[in-house]
């Protein structure tokens, strides 16, 4: 690299380059690995988020905590820009399938037709369209609110359900509320639907799909009994016309005027939530690259002292270099030069470990480790920045050894 | 040793570097394990002292399935479960619930029309419990006021729930905080919220009253910042299922004469009731540790990076002693000293800046742990006093020092061999 002179130790300066190079490389490959799995994650959850077919939601504190939830639904559509206002009732209960099996299930509660457009693009393959949930609108077994209509009684089941308890479009499924099945109410099964995959939670694998006065009155939230909340649901999803959805003040606007109808409830954007979740996912970047700051102050301490080392063996040159008159930018310049390369290698092979070691993790390591290995996206503009702040970091580790080059004595190191 | 001293204060600045990497690495390895240490410690302390010893849910789920349907006949299952298994002590069921509560200054101003902007009710985490029947089990402590002072469950009245409606609550600090009520005030609680301000007037109309008898400490069973408590009765009357086909609760507590027993506890209670799932604590925790190993792999990940990175260094390090020393560890050779004795003063180098390390890393690790117990703490609301998410303990402490052994016997192979293999003649030759 610099052309100095051979000394004894430095025949073993090649190897201690290359041992900079590897330690730097291993701190460098910590970032690169939890940044990406990290980043990887977030986009993951951010882009569930964007693909969403609707905009805005709204939820209210308690248990089932929306009441009047039809009722609300049809104000909500009144609100100029409001295309769909789908209200969702989600309770644990028990279904009793022909062949003896029991299990816990998710039941969820839509009105179809305004279910189907809030599926995002990666939702809707996994659901049939139409849903086969009989009337579309659930006005005909609400019956403004008396619950006195017609009942369909059908359900969709997820496919995992479907082939654990082997059912089949056509069957009966039994439904109750708890273990006691003399309370449950048979269902017909007329369709099935995929589940997306879901990460580093439980999985909605069994689960259901029933039109909402249905699981309202199997419930006991309807008004067909006694209970407290009537009509309820958990959430309504609120989706916006295109030219809104993509327009933030718009959305904002008309976020607005959902709240102003209940202002004692939470109505927020997925704007607003993708902007908390992006805020949470800075802040774990954070906390990856303070723990990796470790590994990466060592590697520079490691790279001060090989450069350190270097300019000891090579004393007397630089002696020689000083005395022919060579400005002190060119000495300077050598030492920084070297560390750069070191530091520059290292880098680059950090960034090779990393991702290697994330195709490692997404094949070989456990389920959930797996799964967000899989997930892991190197952006070069990080990965960059990473690099670049290691190589801009070699040029401070550097300065100690420039500072020692710079004040050798003359005289000295050519004595 | 003395030759190993000798050697790392020729180049103190050199060695007390060496000693600062080796520290960091070693300080963020054992910071790791006290974080990993302390959660499962912590975890398992907490655990075996709430006095719960098995855990009772509708039958068929599991730890892990996130759908729990509520268990049926909870106040009879309190009396049948222990005359089934003469070793349970207590069977307490809970039913946990989020309620609205408004207060009676929103109640006021509801009346009269005039409900200011910021004002609107609060929704809380709420357990209804049968007090007297939790025995064994820990319990929130009581800061202010009587508590609940009726034994059983009045309003349960054997299954009619015509029984007397006590009105009792309980509060937790949070949740009284928020709500501006102390002992022997009255709210207004309701499994639904209020649209609106105009639509309070309806809503204290259909919500039950009660009236504050205690503020609680926080309760970590329930990880919620706020949080009230009251006759399970009351809160099924409350959210439904207050009838005798019903009676719901989310959870049985089961607490053991003799918790040694447990996973037989289990079977035999599973048996006699197919309407229930149990689980032991291993169960639960067992699956606290299997969501904790996703962290952990990446935990383990930072401590092996740290760890490499630190014996490369340290490698290096002494790589560049032997080389400034060659000359004189051929003279020891030509006088003498055997190769395994040349290469012990390189082995003895390394352990000594290890030790170096050690020294620097574990008030680095500890003041670390110190501070991040803390934020978490700050982050994590209604745990006891006494939890920690950090356990700086022997084990943790004894794992440091083999972790320096380690660090100092791998990076100490490459230079001892160079030691040993000297070539004695050629060293003392050069000028």
């Amino acid at each position: 690299m610099m052309g100095y002179g051979r000394g004894r130790a430095l025949r073993h300066s090649r190897f201690q380059w290359v041992l900079a190079i590897a330690a730097i490389g291993a701190a460098v490959a910590l970032p690169v690995v939890l940044v990406s799995v990290g980043g990887g994650v977030s986009q993951h959850e951010l882009a569930n988020l964007e693909n969403a077919g609707y905009q805005i939601v709204v939820s209210a504190g308690g248990s089932h905590g929306i009441a009047g939830a039809h009722a609300l639904s049809q104000r909500i559509l009144s609100v100029a820009s409001v295309t769909v206002a789908s209200p969702v009732l989600s309770v644990a209960i028990d279904a009793f399938a022909p062949n003896g099996a029991v299990s816990p299930v998710l039941a969820e509660g839509v009105i179809p037709g305004e279910f189907t457009p809030t599926l995002g693009p990666t939702e809707s393959g996994l659901f049939p369209s139409p849903l086969p949930l009989g009337d579309p609108s659930d006005a005909r077994h609400y019956a403004n609110g008396s619950f006195d209509g017609p009942a369909t009684y059908d359900v969709l089941v997820s496919t995992p359900l479907e082939s654990a308890f082997h059912l089949r479009i056509g069957q009966q499924l039994l439904l109750s509320q708890s273990t006691n099945r003399s309370l449950g109410v048979e269902y017909n099964i007329t369709g099935s639907f995929g589940v997306p995959p879901t990460l580093l939670g439980p999985t909605g694998a069994f689960a259901i799909l029933v039109p909402l006065s249905d699981l309202q009155v199997l419930t006991g939230y309807g008004a067909a009994n006694a209970s407290s909340v009537y009509d309820a649901a958990d959430t309504i999803q609120v989706a916006v016309a295109g030219s809104v959805s993509t327009n933030p003040s718009a959305l904002s606007n008309v976020r607005d005027q959902v709240q102003s109808l209940v202002p004692f409830y939470s109505v927020t954007s997925l704007t607003q939530e993708a902007e908390q979740l992006q805020s949470a996912s800075a802040v774990l970047t954070g906390f990856y690259l303070a723990l990796s700051s470790v590994g990466l102050t060592v590697g520079l301490i490691f790279l001060a002292l090989v450069l350190l080392r270097r300019v000891e063996i090579d004393r007397r040159s630089i002696g020689i270099r000083r005395a022919l008159g060579l400005p002190a930018w060119s000495i300077v310049g050598g030492i920084m030069r070297e560390g750069v390369y070191i530091a520059a290698l290292g880098a680059l092979a950090g960034v090779l470990g990393g991702y290697l070691v994330v195709e490692s993790l997404a094949r070989w390591a456990t389920a959930a480790v797996q799964e967000a290995a899989q997930l892991a996206v190197f952006d070069p503009v990080i990965l960059s920045a990473i690099v670049a702040g290691v190589v801009g970091l070699s040029v401070l580790a550097s300065s100690v050894a420039t500072r020692a080059a710079l004040r050798t004595e003359i005289t000295e190191a050519l004595r | 040793m003395r030759y190993a001293l000798g050697a790392i204060r020729r180049r103190p600045g050199r060695a007390a570097l060496t000693a600062l990497g080796i520290g960091l690495a070693v300080g963020l390895v054992v910071l790791l394990l006290a974080l990993s240490n302390g959660i499962v410690t912590s975890a398992a302390t907490l655990a075996t002292a709430s006095g719960v010893d098995l855990v009772g849910a509708s039958a068929n789920t599991t730890i892990t399935s996130g759908e729990f349907p509520p268990i049926l006949g909870a106040h009879s299952l309190a009396s049948r479960i222990p005359s089934v298994d003469p070793n349970v002590a207590t069977a307490s069921p809970w039913l946990i619930s989020e309620l609205v509560f408004g207060n009676a200054s929103l109640w006021n101003a509801a009346n009269h029309s005039a409900v200011p902007p910021s004002w609107s009710p609060s929704s809380s985490g709420t357990v209804g419990w049968i007090p007297s029947d939790n025995y064994g089990i820990q319990v929130p402590e009581l800061y202010n006021g009587t508590g609940f002072t009726n034994p059983g469950d009045p309003h349960f009245a054997n299954g009619t729930y015509r029984g007397p409606f006590t009105h009792q609550i309980v509060l937790d600090q949070g949740l009284a905080f928020v709500l501006h009520v102390q002992v022997g005030e009255q709210l207004w609680a309701s499994p639904s919220a209020p649209p609106s301000a105009s639509a309070l007037p309806a809503w204290y109309a259909n919500a039950t009253r009660f009236q504050v008898v205690g503020i609680s400490g926080p309760f970590w069973l329930i990880p919620s910042a706020l949080l009230a408590f009251t006759y399970l009765s009351e809160l099924q009357t409350v959210v439904g299922g207050a009838s005798a086909s019903t009676d719901y609760a989310s959870l049985l507590l089961i607490h053991l004469t003799d918790p040694t027993t447990a996973t037989n506890d289990q079977i035999r209670i599973e048996s006699a009731f197919p309407a229930l799932s149990i689980f032991t604590l291993s169960n639960i925790l067992g699956a606290i540790q299997h969501v904790v190993n996703l962290y952990r792999t990446f935990g383990e990940l930072i401590g092996l990076i740290g760890l490499v990175v630190a014996a490369l260094f340290t490698t290096t390090i002494l790589q560049m002693s032997v080389d400034d020393r060659s000359r004189e560890l051929a003279l020891l050779r030509a006088v003498g000293h055997t190769r395994a004795s040349v290469g012990l003063f390189v082995v003895e180098e390394a352990l000594l800046l290890g030790l170096l390390g050690l020294a620097i890393g574990l008030p680095l690790a500890y003041a670390g742990a110190y501070g991040l117990n803390q934020v978490l703490l700050r982050l994590v609301a209604g745990l006891p006093s006494s939890f920690s998410f950090i356990s700086f303990d022997l084990g943790v402490i004894l794992t440091g020092v083999a972790v320096v052994v380690v660090i100092g016997l791998l990076a100490a192979a490459a230079p001892a061999a160079r030691a040993m293999l000297l070539p004695v003649a050629e060293e003392l030759r050069a000028p």
